[in-house]
């Protein structure tokens, strides 16, 4: 192995790393459309799809080939370059957040130490993305979606933010290895045991962020039939959704890393080493799996109800929960 | 905080993740199929023995599905010749099931089967040939017979009329009764 080394050297292991992240990205949205039609099916007694492959495994697959072989139609009026633009402005903030997320020990693309404000900063790149998506289309439904997807997205950052605060204060490092690490020796280390109220908060905001359901009010698709993607068709339009996949994967992933213990396994005994990536696996994949079952239980909420729960119930549950921590760690 | 505070989320996710275990209700169709009821109007299907080539399930079909050539053969012997269906074909592309020809038939010969599964690449494979000699389902075996007497009748020019019906005649395959049945209507009008 030793003609290998060269690998590890620094533009090739970024390189190598990113083509993976890429790579895990795109599966993990491929992946995960299907695991939202089974789970879809099986909640509300179908079977979903079953018919491509063993068991339907290979549906992802037969969507690609479909989509790739679509016509990419846009609107007459539309402004290309920012049409166009818009679901690359969707997808990389998302893919780019994986380069800082440990998945086992030693196994993170850069160690940056304010990996958790580049994960506040890019995602809210996010954002962007829509409202280039909405702005660019020159369609009406699609500039409401933009529009109430901006409100959303841009509301919801603020308990996001402060939600990871009481990470950071316990912490005292803005590095994910190091949150990572501090969470080390069994589940009651997690830091979801100590700020509850704050894992809640943030996977209220992870929901809102990702523009899933009940805070699916940018795309709508009973009232404004698909918001800012509805003049997206062909492989564009899968871009988009892979972006949102990919995002609810990715949210999945900081919060496991952020308050589930990222790949430490629940007991100490359970060290698995180099392959604890496993835990890291189970865990997102677990909350993933809640991501779904949230979509396909609830409803959705009202524009005035969403913006309520953000800014009166969520911001000052944080800021309250953020002096409770300060206080606690003056105590103890 | 009202204590139930959540209750109702709790309530619906216990449901959706009962149903997420359960049986599921699916009946996987093609390897599946439940018994069909009585009285099921499926695809059409002609008893040519009976058939008496009465052509009155052609006349009255809606959809002009139905078309039927006919002849003067004696089939059963009698020393005497009766109409006989030669050609019979059902354009199951046409067809809305409607069951008015079953219910027209005097001898009971074209009736429902339990078939529902019409499919086909091409639109002309959906016509079913019942007779001895294969009839073209893209001629309208029904054309317009009600409207020229009619016109004719209010313009009163007989002379055209009747030189319309003629020019036309050779179109409308001429071995078709309809089209005779309408040249002689129209003669009768003028």
């Amino acid at each position: 192995m030793e003609f290998l080394n060269f690998l590890n050297q620094e533009p090739f292991r970024f390189l190598l790393a990113f083509g993976v992240v890429l790579f895990l990205t795109l599966n993990l949205a491929a992946i995960l459309v299907m695991g939202e039609r089974k789970v879809a099916g099986y909640i509300q007694l179908r079977y979903g799809p079953n018919r491509v492959g063993p068991r339907g495994l290979l549906q992802p697959l037969a969507d690609i080939i479909k989509l790739f072989t679509k016509e990419n139609i846009s609107p007459g009026k539309a402004d290309l370059w920012i049409f166009l633009g818009a679901p690359i402005a969707m997808f990389i903030p998302v893919a780019a957040v994986w380069l800082v997320i440990p998945f086992a020990p030693g196994a993170v693309v850069a160690d940056i130490n304010v990996a958790i404000l580049f994960f506040v900063a890019v995602t809210s790149i996010g954002a962007l993305g829509v409202i280039m998506a909405g702005y660019g289309s020159r369609s009406n439904f699609s500039l409401l979606g933009a529009l109430r997807g901006a409100a959303q997205m841009i509301s919801y950052e603020v308990p996001l933010i402060l939600s990871l605060l009481g990470v950071v204060m316990l912490t005292g490092s803005l590095s994910l290895v190091d949150v990572v690490n501090a969470q080390g020796g069994g589940f009651w280390n997690w830091y979801v045991v100590l700020q509850f109220p704050m894992f809640i908060v943030f996977y209220i905001s992870a929901l809102a962020e990702t523009k899933r359901v009940p805070f699916d009010l940018p795309e709508g698709e009973s009232e404004i039939v698909g918001g800012y993607m509805i003049e997206y068709s062909g492989m564009t339009w899968g871009l988009i959704q892979a972006a949102e996949f990919a995002g609810m994967g990715l949210m999945s992933g900081i919060s496991v890393t952020l308050f589930l213990g990222g790949w430490q396994p629940p007991l100490e005994f359970l060290d698995l080493g180099q392959f604890n990536w496993v835990w890291f696996g189970i865990k997102t994949a677990l909350i993933m799996f809640t991501f779904q079952w949230i979509r396909w239980s609830l409803p959705r909420l009202r524009m005035d109800q969403l913006m309520d729960l953000g800014w009166k119930v969520m911001v000052p549950l944080t800021l309250v929960w953020l002096v409770i921590t300060a206080a606690a760690m003056l105590v103890f | 905080m009202p204590p139930q505070l959540g209750q109702g989320i709790m309530k619906g996710m216990s449901i959706t993740l009962k149903n997420l275990f359960k049986n599921k209700i699916t009946r996987q169709y093609p390897e599946y199929k439940r018994n069909l009821p009585d009285r099921t109007r499926g695809m059409l299907t002609v008893d040519m023995d009976r058939c008496i080539a009465c052509l009155q399930c052609m006349r009255i079909c809606p959809d002009h599905c139905i078309s039927i050539e006919q002849t003067k053969r004696d089939a059963d012997g009698s020393g005497k010749p009766k109409p006989y269906a030669v050609g019979f074909v059902i354009d199951d592309s046409r067809c809305m099931y409607c069951s008015l020809c079953v219910e027209v038939c005097p001898v009971n010969c074209i009736y429902h089967t339990e078939e529902f599964e019409a499919q086909a690449y091409n639109r002309l494979e959906l016509a079913r040939q019942f007779g001895e000699r294969p009839v073209d389902p893209t001629i309208d075996p029904r054309p317009e017979v009600k409207k020229k007497p009619k016109k004719a009748a209010a313009k009163g020019k007989a002379e055209k009329g009747d030189a319309k019906a003629d020019g036309d005649a050779p179109k409308k395959s001429p071995k078709k009764a309809p089209a005779k049945a309408a040249k002689s209507s129209e003669g009768d009008a003028a």
